[in-house]
């Protein structure tokens, strides 16, 4: 199961996490569901990438496959996922066990995860601080009386209120906000240098919200730790990210900077989602632009590109017959779209 | 402004690219089908379900139609015949495919022991004819008839496929007639607790507050209590010399004032889940009265819930049954249900005698397995909309 | 059933809540004892105009959600009253109605949820769930039935032969639009959206907000639009309400309201938004309000936002503010309101 595929080129040295082609694919009663069709994004040190999409755009069951915690019925169908470990080695996650010892050591250990519903997370059982220090004492050699100081340490950092005390709480004493922050706690326990956050802050108030993700910039900054942040919204992924993925079913179909992304998006998709949110002080009174139809099902997704039934530029005898490739601009920024060029020119020309 | 009809054009009839017109019309059927068909549906990939329903359906006829399906009548009992091992039917005499026989049995005595043992005597073939002229019942109770579905033309052998009991009754047909008492006890006794259970779940889910809490701990004393003592005291409690039909239908009403508890609590759970849920809300807000509400929105969304746990409550009524008569405390001789059969296996020696005397504890094995699958297949497509 | 007196609102006012409150008991125990009240709503007070939408937005356990159901009498109310103008024009008091009033009544109001999943039987077809309300009330044979739920599937936006299908062929938005026609069959003035497009995808939710200002234009309904998405808000209110603990906080007109708001807590909330704009969030100064929405349970003393608001005193810890009336056509619950400099976002 280990061994390392030869063809790969190894990494350039900053980068920490790379996805290659990866495709996820659930068979279902309907037909056979390609949640991911060759995905490929990769994560620098120190970076934050944004990942947004539609519901049913694949980006969780992504994400859930960099960790190895997909479904059960999932298949892996192609594409490799690799990760830079501390020792500097390359892993091939995309060939790893769920339970294999690589993964269990890396999850915890090296790649944290912080999820939408911290209750799920959490065990209801045990105390906060137990937890915390079960998962120090399973990476580290430590003792129990250090591991609860680290996990006091953790809360702390995490600015838990009265962690002292809250250290001895069980998880259904907190509130939702509170709740995130242990998990947090929880997933900086050993010091990770990936940190995958999906949806963290969509089920916290807007004000809890804004908290969560200071304090998630401010650590990220600390701890020069690398995040994939899937968000809820377009606001939480201005605030965070440096770089954003626009996945649309199954498949990226824009990534650049974030400023790219949100001032000179390059693929009709991107630039319709942008345009369908209203914005604070902005949009009273307008109409807000909208994308004419729906997502399809997943078990019926159009030939060609997948998004041309809904694009106002689709050329026909084109987008809907041949799968567009990534367009590549000089500054590092994606489309994948048959057109991106031309529409940058034209919006650049407006 | 922009007109209705173009925005909507545009904004939500272009969606998934066209399909083949087969495919549209299964998609059709799906976006169409009743909700009892998408049940339907989903009880069908169980497969274990399916099959028990088959078997079930099967054993029902044969119970319904005991008299026409079985070569006897359960009371006639035969002096020479006591203790007769099943015959086994055969399709080969002397080497050469025969239809189906029986060899006749030879009644002879063991040297040793003095035991009554029997013998197939391999020179005399009995072929199994089918609508054959025997004792004369009722079909249904109403025309008088003669005709079995099968048996044999000779009158002094007979066809016992599990043998017989110490009076040479045959025991295949006891156990025919034997279903019709004990499933019906079942079905009857699940009706008299489906009716209590509905009724006192419905009351203590829709209207809560303290007619709830008391139903509740009415409910809890009664689970409480320990179930065959008080079934034991109950039964020991009707008087020996009436009829026993009578009895019959007392037994059952005792174990439905036993079971009832179990559905109340489902449909209780129903009730309050049901209440919060905002298509409710929704129909109140429109108007709709409180009975248009429980009968249109509420009790739609229980009742496959309720033919699950229905299911699921049958098999215990028929263990109910079977243990009180096999305690000698239900139903009593002359009447033949399983529990009654399963008397006269009470005891070691008839059972090393005679093993065949357990069929009917196999028979409610194989249907309380059954109701229990079919339970569960219920219960898993009770909900087509979860997921 | 009702005796009291004819009350009176300004002519132009559909809905006028008054004092409304609503307590729930907390109860423990076998026998239900009572042992805690949660105040859900406490003292409202405020006017929807006729044709207008009004937008109420708070946090998680502000109550917002309360208030639609206290007007719709899905609850009682504990004190106060609701007026509402009939479309005869006469003005009566929602909360002195008897079954038989209130049942009439509820042609004029409706409500659209925000679970389109759980908001639609699944065991009923799109004829039997959008004509619901027509059978209930007795209007139309079957045949004009039949007609008039196409029509209103018609009107937002889904096909017509749709009739027969089962909610569980569509999807989230097409649902939320299933219950929007249903909201519509009785023409109603008044329609209450509880959080309507919250669990939809941006595109789709675009969708149906367009639908809905459409609606609004063609029927000449008067929303309650309820929400915490505060962009969506104040896209498509015309006057805005912010909830805190059960009591309005702000009132007043959307533009003014978010350009410059009065009460600090509007202040915080609108700070809180992260905007879809990196260059100017990287600019922007975002303060996060210390702490969390007190417990429903245990509202503290004096102005219940005094243990977040960064410009609390001592009077603000003793003194419940009341709501009050400015001069510019606002309303505000604080002490300080005309004296606090506050920072909105800025309109473009």
């Amino acid at each position: 199961m280990k061994q390392q595929n030869p063809a790969l080129i190894p990494m350039p040295p900053e980068r920490l996490l790379e996805l290659d082609n990866v495709g996820v694919h659930f068979p279902t009663r309907e037909g056979l569901v390609k949640a991911v069709n060759g995905v490929s994004y990769h994560v620098n040190r120190g970076e934050v990438l944004g990942i947004v999409g539609e519901s049913g755009s694949g980006k969780s069951v992504t994400a859930r496959s960099i960790m190895r915690l997909q479904a059960k019925n999932a298949l892996d169908a192609s594409g490799t996922i690799r990760f830079r470990r501390q020792s500097g080695a390359e892993v091939l996650i995309s060939s790893e066990d769920r339970q294999s010892r690589t993964m269990r050591q890396l999850r915890g250990g090296e790649i944290g995860m912080v999820f939408q519903e911290p209750m799920t997370a959490l065990s209801p059982v045990h105390t906060i601080g137990t937890q915390i220090a079960r998962t120090v004492m399973l990476h580290r050699k430590v003792s129990k009386a250090e591991a609860r100081a680290q996990a006091i340490a953790l809360l702390t950092r995490v600015q838990m209120p009265r962690p002292n005390d809250i250290v001895d709480r069980y998880p259904h004493h907190l509130s939702g906000g509170m709740r995130q922050r242990a998990m947090i706690a929880l997933a900086l326990a050993c010091d990770p240098v990936l940190l995958i956050a999906d949806e963290p802050t969509t089920a916290l108030d807007v004000t809890t919200e804004a908290q969560i993700l200071e304090l998630l910039k401010s650590l990220q900054q600390e701890l020069n730790m690398a995040i994939v942040f899937i968000p809820h919204n377009f606001g939480v992924v201005a605030h965070i990210a440096d770089r954003v993925a626009v996945m649309y079913l199954g498949r990226v179909v824009e990534t650049g900077t974030v400023d790219e992304i949100f001032y000179e998006p390059k693929h009709p998709y991107t630039q319709a989602l942008l345009q369908s949110i209203p914005r604070l002080g902005k949009s009273h009174g307008r109409r807000l632009r909208t994308i004419s139809g729906m997502v399809p099902d997943p078990y019926n997704v159009p030939p060609g590109c997948s998004f041309h039934p809904r694009c106002l530029k689709a050329v026909g005898g084109v987008c809907n017959v041949t799968t567009p490739e990534d367009v590549v601009f000089p500054s590092g920024q994606r489309a994948r779209c048959h057109y991106a060029g031309d529409i940058a020119i034209a919006e650049a020309a407006q | 402004m922009t007109d209705i009809q173009t925005f909507d054009s545009a904004a939500t009839l272009a969606p998934s690219p066209p399909l083949a017109p087969k495919e549209m019309a299964r998609e059709e059927n799906l976006y169409t089908a009743k909700p009892w068909t998408l049940i339907w549906w989903r009880f069908r990939k169980h497969r274990l379900a399916v099959v028990s329903l088959g078997f079930m359906i099967v054993l029902t006829l044969l119970a319904i139609f005991a008299d026409f399906m079985s070569p006897y009548r359960p009371i006639t009992f035969n002096k020479l015949n006591t203790f007769a091992p099943p015959s086994i039917v055969r399709i080969i005499h002397d080497g050469q495919l025969q239809r189906p026989f029986i060899y006749a049995m030879k009644r002879t005595r063991d040297l040793d022991t003095a035991r009554v043992i029997y013998v197939e005597d391999r020179a005399k073939v009995l072929p199994i004819r089918f609508f054959v002229e025997g004792e004369s019942y009722h079909l249904l109770g109403l025309v008088e008839t003669k005709t079995h579905f099968f048996g044999v033309d000779d009158k002094r052998q007979q066809i016992n496929l599990l043998g017989t009991d110490s009076l040479g009754r045959d025991l295949f047909t006891r156990l025919l007639h034997g279903a019709r008492v004990t499933l019906s006890a079942g079905l009857i006794g699940v009706a008299f607790s489906f009716v209590i259970g509905l009724t006192l779940g419905a009351i203590s889910g829709y209207y809560g507050g303290w007619l709830d809490a008391s139903i509740q701990r009415l409910m809890e004393f009664i689970r409480s209590i320990p179930t065959i003592p008080l079934w034991m005291g109950l039964a020991a409690a009707l008087p020996i010399a009436w009829d026993p039909l009578f009895v019959y239908v007392l037994i059952t009403i005792i174990l439905s004032l036993i079971g009832w508890t179990h559905l109340a609590r489902v449909v209780r759970g129903r009730f309050f889940s049901l209440k919060t849920e905002d298509y409710v809300l929704a129909a109140r807000l429109a108007g709709a009265s409180e009975y248009r509400i429980v009968t249109k929105h509420m009790l739609p969304a229980m009742t496959s819930y309720i033919i699950a746990s229905v299911t699921l409550a049958v098999p215990e009524m028929i263990l109910g049954e079977t243990a009180l008569s096999f305690l000698g405390l239900g139903l009593r001789p002359p009447v033949v249900s399983w529990g009654v059969l399963l008397q006269d296996a009470q005891n070691l020696r008839s059972i090393s005698l005679a093993p065949w005397l357990l069929a009917p504890g196999v028979a409610v094995v194989l249907v309380v397995l059954a109701f229990n699958f079919i339970g569960d297949g219920l219960r898993d497509a009770a909900d087509p909309y979860g997921q | 059933m009702s005796t009291a007196p004819t009350k009176t609102m300004h002519d132009d006012t559909l809905i006028s809540v008054r004092g409304a409150k609503k307590y729930f008991p907390v109860t423990e125990g076998w026998f239900n004892r009572q042992v805690a009240t949660i105040k859900a709503v406490d003292d409202i007070t405020f006017d929807i105009k006729k044709g207008e939408t009004f937008g109420l937005v708070g946090e998680s356990g502000s109550g917002k959600s309360s208030i639609a159901r206290l007007i719709l009498r899905a609850y009682d109310l504990t004190g106060g009253e609701i007026l509402f103008r009939r479309a005869s024009g006469e003005v009566i008091d929602i909360t002195t109605l008897g079954d038989r009033e209130m049942r009439d009544l509820r042609r004029e109001m409706q409500m659209i949820f925000q679970d389109p999943y759980s908001s639609l039987n699944p065991r009923m077809t799109l004829l039997d769930l959008v004509g619901e309300p027509m059978v209930i009330h007795g209007v139309g044979s079957a045949g004009e039935i039949r007609d008039r739920v196409a029509e209103l599937l018609g009107l937002v936006g889904l096909r017509p032969e749709y009739v027969t299908r089962y909610p569980h062929a569509f999807s989230g938005g097409q649902r939320q639009r299933i219950g929007i026609a249903r909201a519509l069959a009785l023409n109603p003035s008044f329609i209450a959206a509880d959080e309507a497009v919250s669990a939809l995808d941006v595109s789709v939710a675009a969708q149906n907000i367009n639908l809905m200002q459409d609606l609004q234009e063609k029927l000449g309904l008067t929303y309650l639009f309820i929400t915490h998405d505060l962009g969506m808000v104040e896209h498509i209110s015309d006057r805005v309400g912010v909830m805190y603990l059960g009591r309005l906080m702000e009132v007043g007109p959307t533009d003014s309201l978010f350009a410059k708001p009065m009460h600090p807590y509007t202040e915080a909330l609108l700070a809180a938004v992260p905007q879809p704009d990196p260059r100017g969030n990287r600019t922007r100064k975002r303060v996060p309000l210390k702490g969390e929405i007190a417990d429903a349970m245990n509202i503290p003393t004096g102005c219940p936002f005094h243990p977040r608001c960064p410009y609390a005193d001592e009077k603000c810890r003793a003194e419940v503010p009341a709501l009050r009336a400015l001069d510019n056509g606002r309303q505000v619950r604080c002490h300080y309101a005309e004296t606090l400099d506050l920072v909105g976002v800025a309109a473009q």
